[in-house]
């Protein structure tokens, strides 16, 4: 109940700390969001973890030069390191016989372990304002203060324009660098907005996620976005909703907790809508996975069991009682009881007294199912040069796939024929 | 006596990380460490708190658990829902890493780990905690964990090279042969999961990246043949943790950042070398031989 | 007489779509086989299927009559040229030893005898003055002549080649396939896919032509004909491609149990 409390206090603003917080957390994330989309588009998201890990020790040289712990001259700190360090990583591959993993794990890692030096070094060498230098690494929102936001605005705002206004081409890059290419598109202007746009969101964002986790921020939203939409650009601005909401959340709970470190937290908010979109999400969404599944299941089980009812000889109505038919399939008693329910409700058979007879519908619906059945048993054979003893397992499962416009190709491709590979009629 | 054990402790994980990292870096591996040396957290942070101790085998337990959930989410992802591989792996490693973080806050009284330095680690505090034996001083603990890696990695991997050699530079010709690519990697990341673990006190989850890839990469660069690649990288790892340690003494800052610093000044004059030196040697020697091959 | 390779029913299957689809073979021993079809065919997939590298969805393959784990000393396999990383430190000695520890395993040493069958390997494809250079500086044709004597050092009965001569000089398609045919003299049977009409009816005596499924396969003068070419380069079969998307947009499973 308490939590609740707090967490209300934090949304309704009650102290004037929260709203520089809010504001904050909101404007960096929802930035990463969008930026990130590109990234995540491009397979890039190693690299935004390497310009993450690569502007601790931007900040850190930031600081020893400035002797202060000044916003701005940190920004462009981290901005120069994270930029250099996606040039070299770059030049690295290219230039020598380095694999692009490899460049990305060793820059990584050297620029942090330069940062790391940095910053204890800072610290034991006793300078008073250093202490808020630690908060880089897994971010501190309740660090910021009014300026810092006002830099974060506007900074924000022109990323976003910049986006904006090259749009199309950003996208064509992403998609399909090489045509891109060929049609004339400047893509180095391209891939250089594009850096230049991820390190600075990255300088900036490690204030609220820190320095481990900013990469998170840049691939999560995006990749959560993905399970919604196959469009670029309600992607681009679902995960940016989806990041700057999990920035607000994140930062709202790490206050209520005091000393507990933000990033964290925004990374737990947003992994947790990647999971949930994992499971609802309209495309390749787990659960929509498994509805198509079932229907799938139905779909066979129906077919399978009017199936037996088939009769070849009158190809009308036929009757049976439950053992008979139990004894004809090759299914498991509770099985063939469903699917026998299955046609009742279906209206494909009725029952009277423990027999089950077909209607004039579960007829013709058997006569289809084995129609197709040794309409694929001929293509195969024929097309596929197949024995006849070989055809019947394959149209045991494809027989359910096919649908009436494939069965009327497949009629015409066969040139409507009347015997199925073991010279058994096929219904019409 | 100290600078004597830290610098040990610094040996043994160079020399542990470089001859894994050497496999890793030829099967583009190098990433999976990072990975690993993340998610491996939350599962130490819980081992710590439930067992009150340093213990090892908590912590080794610990860590596969957490390892298996990690790499669970990482096939959920990529296989169940079709996300793209570097995004499945992003995600599940950092959430974990999250969580571990978290933990390790909410435990702050009981567990002995400080934030910061799950990152980078405190060797310098290593020859504090050691061991008795017999009632006799037998030297830090951590150089007895450390030491017992390398001893297990070392004699797997002789016993195991040409399997590891094969599956690494042509994993279709020893599948054809019969060879279990599948088991081999997952013997390497069993490998990295287990040093990285056992690093984890001295040299923390990033900069044990830089021991596996670095060293590596910097021999990588200087020699064509793999066993010299392997002995260059151990040379270059421990040269790294002499030099890295009496430089972070100098600047009176962390151990491990100092080491990794030196790890990159070493891939930073190897490359240089082989781009100007090497390559003016290598176009001379090209002139000559154009004019004797027919 | 024993088959060399027989399949039945191999079906292999990619993301829900199926890359090759119930192929049934028996080929003969002794000959120099092709393997074509266009792009996408299946051909690779088909010899990683017969090699175990690839676990079949539906179906097998048998090797002489027997499972591949059982006579895997007596097959040998040569993978694409750009399945391998070129940059790693070995030298052409080093690769061409591989094709020993087949029978070496783990620790026994190379024997004066596993060393006279390299050097001689390396002879037969002309690669002895570069037994000592570093991989990485060899020519796409000097490559392929690599990892061809890696094979010959295996001293197997049966070899399976996946595109050995794509990226190569002419000089080297004619050393090769000159080897070939005397190790076909010699009693040995070779698999080859291959991408080029031009040449297969001088290279091959028997073919296997796929396209997802197999079209053909016999003695190149019975198959290498316009119709059958036609089938095998003339698209795919529309009806099966529909099929194919059905299954996997809707999930299907493809064999009821």
């Amino acid at each position: 109940m308490e939590f609740l409390t707090e967490i209300w206090s934090f949304f309704t603003f009650s102290e004037p700390n929260v709203k520089v917080v809010f504001w904050g957390s909101l404007i960096l994330c929802s930035i990463s969001g969008l930026v990130g989309t590109f990234t995540l588009l491009r397979k890039r998201s190693l690299i935004g973890d390497v310009i993450s890990h690569a502007v601790l020790p931007g900040i850190a040289l930031a600081f020893i030069i400035g002797q202060q712990k000044n916003p701005l001259y940190l920004i462009i700190g981290a901005t120069i390191t994270g930029w250099i360090s996606t040039y070299l990583v770059d030049y690295i591959t290219k230039h020598s016989k380095i694999k692009n993993d490899t460049a990305i794990a060793l820059i990584l890692s050297v620029f942090f372990g330069v940062g790391v030096l940095l910053l204890t070094h800072i610290q034991h060498s006793g300078n008073a304002s250093q202490s808020g230098l630690d908060q880089f690494i897994f971010g501190r929102a309740s660090a910021m203060n009014m300026s810092d936001v006002w830099l974060f605005s506007i900074v924000g705002t022109i990323i976003t324009i910049l986006i904006v206004i090259f749009f199309r081409g950003l996208s064509l890059l992403s998609f399909d660098e090489n045509y891109s290419q060929s049609i004339g598109f400047p893509n180095e202007l391209l891939k250089l907005i594009l850096s230049i746009t991820t390190v600075t969101t990255v300088a900036m964002g490690v204030q609220a996620v820190g320095v481990v986790l900013m990469s998170a921020l840049l691939i999560t939203p995006a990749a959560c976005a993905k399970f919604w939409t196959n469009k670029i650009i309600p992607m681009a601005i679902l995960a940016l909703v989806i990041s700057g909401a999990s920035g607000v959340l994140g930062s709202a709970i790490s206050y209520t907790y005091n000393g507990m470190p933000t990033g964290p937290w925004i990374v737990v908010v947003v992994s947790l809508f990647a999971f949930i979109s994992a499971f609802i999400g309209r495309k390749n969404g787990l659960l929509k996975k498994y509805l198509q599944r079932s229907k799938n299941n139905t779909k066979i089980l129906r077919e399978n069991t009017i199936k037996l009812f088939f009769n070849p000889k009158t190809l009308g109505e036929t009757q049976f009682s439950f053992e008979d038919i139990f004894a004809k399939s090759k299914m498991q008693r509770a099985t063939l009881k469903k699917g026998l329910s299955l046609l009742k409700s279906d209206k494909l058979i009725t029952t009277n007294q423990g027999t089950y007879t077909t209607t004039s519908l579960g007829i013709e619906e058997a006569k289809t199912i084995v129609r197709k059945h040794r309409l694929w048993e001929l293509y195969i054979s024929k097309f596929m040069h197949l024995q006849p003893d070989h055809v019947h397992d394959d149209a045991e499962g494809i027989e359910h796939v096919i649908t009436p416009e494939i069965e009327r190709e497949l009629e015409k491709e066969l040139d409507f024929p009347t015997k199925d590979p073991h010279d058994s009629d096929i219904p019409y | 006596m100290i600078d004597f054990w830290i610098i040990l402790t610094a040996s043994l994980v160079a020399t542990t990380t470089a001859i894994l990292g050497c496999f890793l870096i030829m099967r583009k591996m190098a990433m999976i460490g990072d990975a690993i040396s993340h998610a491996v957290l939350p599962g130490i942070v819980i081992a710590y708190y439930i067992s009150h101790s340093r213990a090892s085998l908590p912590i080794l337990v610990g860590a596969a658990a957490s390892g298996m959930v990690v790499t669970y989410l990482i096939q959920f992802f990529n296989q169940k829902v079709k996300l793209q591989q570097d995004a499945s792996i992003g995600i599940s490693y950092t959430f974990l890493f999250a969580i571990g973080i978290i933990l390790i806050s909410l435990f702050s009284g009981n567990v002995d780990l400080d934030q910061d330095c799950v990152l980078y680690g405190e060797i310098a505090y290593v020859p504090l905690d050691h061991m008795s034996i017999a009632g006799h001083y037998a030297g830090p603990r951590q150089v007895w964990i450390l030491g017992s890696t390398l001893i297990i990695i070392l004699t797997s991997v002789i016993i195991a090279y040409r399997k590891l050699v094969l599956t690494t530079f042509d994993p279709a010709f020893a599948s054809a042969m019969g060879i279990s690519v599948v088991l081999w990697q997952y013997y390497l990341m069993a490998g990295v999961s287990l040093t990285t673990v056992v690093s984890f006190e001295s040299v923390g989850a990033v900069l044990v990246i830089a021991f596996l890839s670095g060293p590596a990469a910097t021999a990588f660069l200087l020699t064509k043949d793999f066993k010299k690649m392997i002995y260059l990288a151990v040379g270059f790892g421990i040269s790294a943790s002499i030099l890295g340690y009496y430089t972070a003494v100098w600047l009176a800052g962390s151990i491990a950042g100092a080491i990794a610093t030196v790890i990159g000044l070493q891939f930073a004059i190897a490359f240089i070398y082989i781009q100007f030196v090497r390559k003016a040697h290598i176009s001379q020697t090209l002139e000559n031989k154009a004019l004797t091959e027919v | 007489m024993k088959p060399s390779v027989e399949t039945h029913n191999l079906t292999v299957i990619y993301d829900k779509k199926p890359a090759i689809w119930n192929i049934d073979f028996t080929l003969p021993t002794g000959k120099i086989i092709g393997i074509m079809g266009p792009n996408g065919s299946g051909k690779s997939t088909l010899l990683k299927a017969i090699m175990g590298i690839i676990e079949p969805n539906i179906g097998y393959s048998k090797v002489f009559d027997q499972d591949l784990e059982d006579v895997r000393n007596k097959v040998s396999y040569v993978p694409q040229r750009q399945s391998v990383d070129w940059d790693f430190p070995a030298s052409v000695w080093d690769v061409v030893a591989m094709g020993r520890y087949a029978t070496k395993g783990l620790f026994k040493r190379l024997t004066k005898e596993d060393h006279r069958m390299i050097e001689e390997s390396l002879s037969k494809v002309n690669m002895t003055p570069f037994t000592n250079r570093q991989i990485s500086q060899l020519s796409g044709g000097q490559q392929q002549r690599v990892f061809l004597a890696r094979a010959l050092a295996q001293n197997a009965d049966l070899y399976l080649m996946d595109e050995p001569f794509v990226g190569v000089d002419a000089a080297t398609e004619q050393a090769i396939i000159t080897l070939l045919k005397s190790m076909r003299d010699a009693g040995k049977t070779l698999l080859v896919v291959h991408h080029d009409l031009l040449t297969a009816q001088d290279y091959f005596e028997h073919m296997v032509l796929l396209n997802s499924r197999l079209v053909a396969e016999g003695p190149t003068s019975e198959v290498f004909t316009k119709d059958i070419l036609t089938e095998t380069y003339g698209g795919t079969l529309t009806t099966l491609s529909k099929v194919a998307n059905v299954l996997q947009e809707k999930d299907f499973p493809m064999r009821h149990k």
